[in-house]
């Protein structure tokens, strides 16, 4: 198989993932709101935590870099969360809807 | 060390779609791809693959775990494995080369320099 065509598949790959990491991006922001009506409890912190880090590997392996850093940010500040009593959730829940909203927008780019 | 069959055990299937592409495609390999590490403990001593690349992070049994039962087996007890993770702080790295992994490669990966990263693992072994 030529370059060219290793990176048409490759291309075809891509677009097929990107269309369901959007999906991915909608359960989890469906996981955060959920988060906030259960008072932001410690499993489904680690629920959100545990779809984001896999978020984070595999849309950066298929070229989404601006999302993947913005779901490792996810990750780590409900690692902060989820490690450290004295972050406030006031405080750290805002950067992590960011978070979302900047993996978002790295689909676009 | 000349590599003809490569083994992906990983849970997601976007992970192994890409993975395959690359090895198959760039690597010129033929690959066995798995979605559990049962089924990698299972298939790995008929298909005797030249080197598995292993996710960490699986439902039981996880990476570690199934590279302990392919240490167990005489039949893929040498088999080189490369761990997949996200999980790479150099602490963590150190614990799976101590587990017996000949290379660590990192999630985010670039599918294209797949193959040379795995073929750069296994030269240093």
């Amino acid at each position: 198989m030529s370059l060219r065509e290793v990176d048409h598949e490759l291309e075809r790959l891509r677009e097929r993932y990107r269309e369901k990491f959007e999906r991915e991006l909608e359960l989890l922001a469906e996981r955060l709101r959920e988060a906030e009506r259960a008072g932001y409890g410690r499993p489904q912190l680690e629920a959100i935590r545990g779809l984001a880090h896999r978020l984070m590997g595999t849309s950066g392996s298929y070229g989404l870099e601006a999302s993947s850093a913005a779901l490792a940010r996810m990750e780590e500040g409900l690692e902060r969360l989820l490690d450290a009593a004295e972050v406030e959730v006031g405080v750290a829940w805002p950067e992590v809807e960011s978070d979302l909203a900047a993996a978002r927008a790295g689909l676009k780019e | 060390m000349k590599i003809e069959k490569v083994m992906i055990v990983d849970d997601d299937d976007d992970v192994r779609a890409i993975s395959e592409l690359a090895a198959r495609k760039i690597g010129n390999w033929a690959v066995v791809s798995v979605a559990s590490g049962a089924e990698a403990v299972a298939l790995a001593p008929m298909e005797r693959p030249d080197v598995i690349l292993l996710d960490v992070m699986m439902p039981p049994p996880d990476g570690p775990a199934t590279l302990a039962m392919l240490r167990d087996d005489r039949a893929t007890a040498t088999i080189p494995v490369i761990f997949m993770t996200a999980m790479a702080q150099p602490h963590e790295i150190e614990s799976y080369l101590a587990l017996g992994a000949c290379g660590v490669i990192c999630k985010p990966f670039d599918a294209t320099a797949l193959p040379d990263e795995i073929r750069r693992i296994l030269r240093e072994e």
